[in-house]
């Protein structure tokens, strides 16, 4: 199999996907003493175009190594990042190839790829119950991590007003809205408190919601006791 | 009508070194599907370091997302960092990292061996493979100042030096395992009883290996020539040329069963003792850390934009961690954390089918799954649906049985 550039790799990315080709980033660094190269390549891509760049990186390496989906929360809309190897199983040619794709809130769904890669499906499953982005066409639904009774509509791993702010064990002496969490949270902390906050309609939430305070209060008061006894 | 029957084995199992469930369905003795439920023990830690810690505390919390491989994740993880922030540590620090991670590995593999053996029932080699491991985890305590959490990475280099006057010290402790590497090999490779349990059993075909993302000596004993220190070009491991282990150095034909991965965790231990030979011989002068002060490093940090991914080669294969910072934040923008038997799980099923209830303990425990350890197991009667609980003493016994049985039928 012939082995291509980081570039002649976006460059083949460039001319197969079109106008569905956002951006790239080639990563190179030198490496320990005998400076050899340690190389990364990112690759951004719109979602229509997001199953033929999966074809397309297979055709680069047969069986491409799906190391895992990262995705993040990026306000008004979710960043995935599926984390490739290629080229493996030889002396320093391995590539890590990151397909970056942005998908918006109000539309979080992805078509799967456990058909071409079917390893996939645990971090397919783990995406879909921890960021809330629905995988279309997946062949096991089922939750990976998260247990049962773990309420619907809430996702762990999100910023905004359906992130686990409800579900948090607050430690006595803290509180959800204090500094002690990351400053950047104080404003979700604060909207998912807030009077007239529109929360997805989720009855187990809703319910889990009203009763939080009450739940957060007698949990602390009941991890107080045994030292205020001391 | 035949029968089957649904075996809960987990989530508390001792041939697991975390909780997981595995349900069995099984005909007779024969399992006929598998279905892996994880998410026992799911902490949270990628959350903690999104919302709460900083990129530094971090460093130790990556340390504690497995108490075997506590050096692999920091390792994935400020590498990760590194590349976001753009620090390059320095050489010296590249060095001394590649001599930690290869004596972690030394002790994992001889942690797994130990198990397998216990899992078959043979003791005397359990006894034997864990006292004989204790010579490293000496040397580590001596050299870190802990056997396990070590503390030793940081974010720029490492917090420890190795000096020269510890070096022989470590020599002595390696020049110990070459002596008695041929002792092990001849224990582990040539011993009927171990040949019987291992032999053809728990088979991972190349193809299916590529295509459940089988990672680390998993993999590799499958055929698929796969090592991050081999493939990628990250730390010392780079200077070092280093050749993936696979079992036909020895055996010459690959089958992908148990036996091919005793045989190749053994000879990665002799490669481990090599790499830090060589990582002695080689070691550049200079720094070990590139920016002392905390409380500058974290400024930095907080200023920094960036994405990095770090990926190393734990005991049990790749280890990615992926790391996003965002200007003017402390946490982490964004965290993700693959250890390998998130992708290891995923080949269980294609082992286990076929196989016997009571070669579970040691197909299983031969992905070295980090994961801990089988107390009990329920089995359901699907037709009356009455549950019987069959503890892990019970399954090791059937396990223990199978061996005994093997052997006497053998020596007949």
């Amino acid at each position: 199999m012939e082995i291509l550039s980081p570039e002649e790799i976006v460059e083949s990315f460039k001319a197969a996907l079109g106008s569905s080709f956002i951006d790239s980033k080639i990563y190179q660094r030198e490496v320990a003493v005998k400076k050899n190269l340690f190389q990364a390549i990112w690759i951004y891509v719109k979602r229509d175009a997001f199953r033929q760049a999966v074809e397309l990186i297979a055709r680069l390496q047969e069986y491409p190594h799906l190391s895992i989906i990262s995705s993040s929360d990026l306000g008004d809309r979710i960043g995935l990042i599926y984390h490739f190897t290629i080229y493996y199983g030889q002396h320093l040619k391995e590539l890590s190839l990151g397909l970056c794709l942005s998908l918006p809130k109000n539309d979080l769904k992805i078509p799967t790829i456990t058909d071409l890669i079917p390893g996939a499906i645990f971090t397919e499953r783990e995406t879909q119950e921890m960021m809330g982005v629905e995988v279309v066409g997946i062949p096991d639904d089922r939750r990976l991590f998260l247990p049962d009774d773990f309420p619907e509509g809430v996702y762990p791993w999100r910023k905004d007003e359906t992130g686990p702010y409800d579900l948090l064990r607050v430690l006595p002496g803290h509180s959800c809205h204090s500094d002690s969490f990351a400053s950047c949270h104080s404003e979700p902390f604060a909207s998912c408190h807030s009077e007239g906050e529109k929360r997805p309609k989720n009855l187990a939430q809703d319910k889990l919601s009203e009763e939080s305070h009450t739940a957060q209060d007698r949990l602390r008061e009941e991890t107080q006791d045994p030292w205020e006894k001391k | 009508m035949k029968t089957t029957y649904t075996i809960p084995v987990g989530p508390i199992h001792p041939a697991l070194k975390e909780p997981i469930r595995l349900d069995l369905r099984v005909d007779g003795e024969e399992i006929v599907d598998v279905d892996v439920v994880v998410g026992q023990v799911h902490r949270g830690i990628e959350w903690l370091g999104m919302n709460r810690n900083n990129p530094i505390q971090n460093i130790y919390l990556a340390e504690r997302v497995c108490g075997i491989c506590n050096i692999c994740h920091p390792f994935a993880y400020i590498m990760a960092v590194e590349q976001a922030a753009g620090i390059t540590p320095p050489e010296r620090a590249e060095y001394i990292r590649v001599i930690i991670a290869e004596m972690e590995r030394i002790h994992s593999h001889l942690l797994w061996a130990g198990v397998a053996a216990h899992e078959v029932g043979f003791e005397s080699v359990f006894y034997l493979v864990w006292r004989v491991r204790e010579k490293i985890m000496d040397l580590i305590e001596s050299v870190t100042g802990n056997r396990v959490t070590k503390a030793m990475f940081q974010i720029g280099g490492v917090r420890r030096d190795i000096t020269e006057e510890q070096f022989p010290q470590i020599r002595k402790t390696l020049d110990y395992y070459k002596s008695i590497f041929a002792q092990l090999k001849t224990v582990f490779l040539d011993d009927r009883t171990i040949r019987m349990r291992a032999k053809n059993v728990g088979v991972l075909k190349r193809e299916d290996a590529l295509k459940l993302l089988a990672v680390g000596p998993t993999a590799r004993a499958s055929g698929v020539a796969k090592d991050v220190r081999q493939d990628q070009a990250y730390s010392a491991y780079a200077d070092l040329d280093i050749k993936a282990i696979t079992p036909d150095i020895i055996t010459e034909t690959i089958v992908g069963d148990v036996y091919d991965r005793i045989i190749v965790r053994l000879l990665e231990v002799k490669q481990s003792i090599e790499i830090i030979e060589r990582c002695l011989d080689e070691m550049p002068p200079g720094a070990t850390l590139i920016e002392p002060k905390m409380a500058k490093l974290l400024n930095s940090l907080k200023k920094a934009e960036g994405k990095g991914v770090g990926r190393a080669e734990a005991p049990r294969g790749e280890v990615i961690h992926y790391v996003c910072l965002e200007a003017g934040r402390e946490t982490l923008a964004t965290w993700k954390i693959r250890a390998p038997t998130y992708v290891n799980l995923m080949s269980i099923p294609t082992i286990l089918k076929g196989g016997q209830i009571a070669d579970v303990p040691i197909v299983f425990a031969s992905i070295d799954p980090c994961m801990s350890c089988t107390n009990r197991a329920v089995v359901v009667d699907r037709k009356t649906n009455k549950k019987s609980i069959m503890t892990y003493e019970e399954l090791h016994q059937l396990c223990v049985e199978k061996t005994r049985r093997l052997s006497n039928e053998l020596a007949r």
